[in-house]
């Protein structure tokens, strides 16, 4: 009987635990350790963030769920791997207090991202200056934030909203233009819109460009840039932006920063959403050999990211031409049996331009690896490790070059006069071997178009997904 | 009042600037329509998935 720990119930490890379960979960142990007792749909939480949605329709309890597919659950956070042959163990402070030892031969680390909101002073909640959605109950603060602004706007106050990244090098701009949008769509809603001047902040070097270097598609005849088609519905909108700068610090109402030119600068808010630096949650843990030795840089990179099969170290001119630098199988070199998927494994380098300013401050949106990406590796390799347990070998492999992407960004809930615009991307890190044109992808493919319809694949989405994360009848036949 | 970006000016001198037209406006909202986009999409993202590895 073989035993997999999967760390981290995100949508890459659920994932992942629901097939290991389901192909392994009679005969081998599977067990997932998590945080949370719940599994959260991240992709709602900017409408709980506006008060549109209520928190629990975006969250499902673990434990049932795992029950039903015959896997074991610990709530907890992993603290030590032990991953020399004759070890294999992974120790795990309970939240119920505690610690608890589990063996493993295969080990899945999934554990999503560690929100660095110190990498910025001031930023985040804890220090009481900015808001964030990327935790439920920083989403639920949001909305509370944000709730509690409305009833003034109502009595006749102004604000200026600004929603966007926190730091030089965060990702997860989506979730920032999704929120910005939809608190758009609620104030105007609410009849409020012309009181708040809302501001869009950011570090991608062109708006939509949201860490995958943007894209182009076709529309309406002729070839658009995500950055054209995303300041088209800024201007809609009467959104503002600020693109290309590095929050270094947040004071009480400001913002400082600095751009791509080295310039400093301030930006004065009264609600701030600011997304943070994400690092790999390898930061909290130790990686431990029989006698101690520290074995931390086998399994993890300096910023807590899995090392997996990618090739790392390559200077971005040449990182861009070579697809195959990116993992297929996403399977740590020293230690075959453990594998990383989702946040949790360390890109091989940026897929936007990186961009140093003169002083020396990095300002690159990170590769994103969330959503339908997560989902994915968590998949193949849930697959691999159940080839490797019956037959020895692996025998799914996807690099993100070769990987295709849909990304629903939802403007406004509503499925009357709500909106969403529809983002499909083949493939998310441009392949310029197969595809030789100026963007490296499938021109073919490669969509983008906003409307009511997105609106309803947004909904379609939420309502489907947390209908195959419960893992009911036919979960499988609906793709990551 | 801060500092709006530099980024709008240099865009605004470019031509001819991609515009969310009436007719593109009303066709957003236009149920019929959306409703033909909606199947569009969801086919045009099975057939993706399809394309795609998903090995």
């Amino acid at each position: 009987m073989a035993k997999v720990v999967v760390v981290g119930a995100g949508f890459a490890g659920h994932t992942a635990a629901l097939y290991l379960g389901h192909y392994l979960g009679k005969k081998h142990e599977i067990t997932v350790v998590n945080k949370y007792d719940y599994f959260g749909f991240v992709p709602s939480w900017v409408w709980v963030g506006v008060g549109r949605m209520d928190p629990k329709k975006t969250i499902i309890p673990l434990e049932p769920v795992y029950r039903r597919k015959r896997v074991n659950f610990v709530q907890g956070r992993v603290t030590e791997i032990h991953p020399e042959p004759e070890e294999q163990y992974v120790v795990v402070e309970k939240a119920e207090g505690g610690q608890a030892r589990l063996d493993y031969d295969y080990l899945l680390i999934a554990t999503g991202p560690y929100l660095n909101f110190e990498a910025t002073p001031g930023l985040g909640p804890a220090a009481g200056n900015t808001y964030s959605i990327c935790t439920l109950d920083h989403a639920i603060q949001t909305r509370d934030a944000y709730l509690e602004w409305v009833k003034r706007l109502e009595t006749g106050a102004r604000a200026r909203f600004v929603i966007g990244t926190g730091h030089g090098t965060a990702t997860c701009q989506g979730a920032a233009f999704e929120y910005i949008t939809n608190v758009h769509k609620d104030l105007v809603r609410r009849g409020l819109r012309d009181r708040v001047e809302l501001v869009y902040f950011s570090n991608e070097p062109a708006l939509g460009d949201f860490g995958i270097r943007g894209i182009k598609a076709r529309y309406k005849g002729r070839l658009v840039s995500s950055a054209e088609f995303m300041e088209a519905i800024f201007r809609e909108f009467g959104i503002q932006w600020e693109i290309g700068r590095a929050a270094l610090k947040v004071e009480p109402g400001r913002i400082y920063w600095e751009d791509r030119d080295g310039n400093y600068g301030e930006t004065t808010f009264d609600f701030a959403m600011l997304i943070p630096q994400f690092k790999g949650q390898g930061l909290h843990m130790k990686v431990l050999g029989p006698n101690g030795e520290d074995l931390y840089e086998r399994v993890f990179n300096p910023s807590g990211f899995v090392l997996v099969d990618a090739i790392y170290g390559l200077p971005f001119e040449r990182l861009e031409r070579n697809p195959d630098a990116w993992p297929s199988v996403y399977q740590n070199p020293y230690y075959p049996n453990i594998f990383a998927a989702g946040i949790a494994f360390a890109p091989p380098g940026p897929i936007s331009v990186p961009h140093t300013t003169p002083n020396g401050t990095k300002i690159a949106p990170a590769p994103p690896r969330t959503g339908m990406i997560s989902g994915i590796i968590g998949r193949l390799v849930a697959l691999n490790i159940v080839d490797l347990i019956k037959r020895g070998r692996l025998t799914h492999d996807e690099r993100m070059s070769e990987m295709f992407a849909a990304c629903v960004a939802s403007m406004g809930d509503s499925l009357w006069d709500g909106s969403a615009v529809v983002i499909v991307v083949y493939p998310v890190v441009p392949d310029f071997r197969r595809y030789p044109n100026e963007e490296g992808r499938d021109l073919f493919v490669t969509h983008m178009e906003m409307g009511l319809s997105g609106a309803w694949m947004k909904a379609l989405i939420h309502y489907t997904f947390m209908y195959k994360f419960k893992g009911l009848p036919g979960w499988r036949i609906i793709p990551e | 009042m801060s500092e709006q970006t530099k980024a709008q000016p240099q865009e605004e001198a470019k031509a001819p600037r991609f515009e969310i037209s009436p007719r593109d406006r009303a066709l957003m909202n236009n149920k019929l329509y959306q409703l033909w986009r909606f199947i569009v999409l969801n086919i045009k993202i099975l057939k993706a998935v399809d394309h795609s590895k998903r090995s």
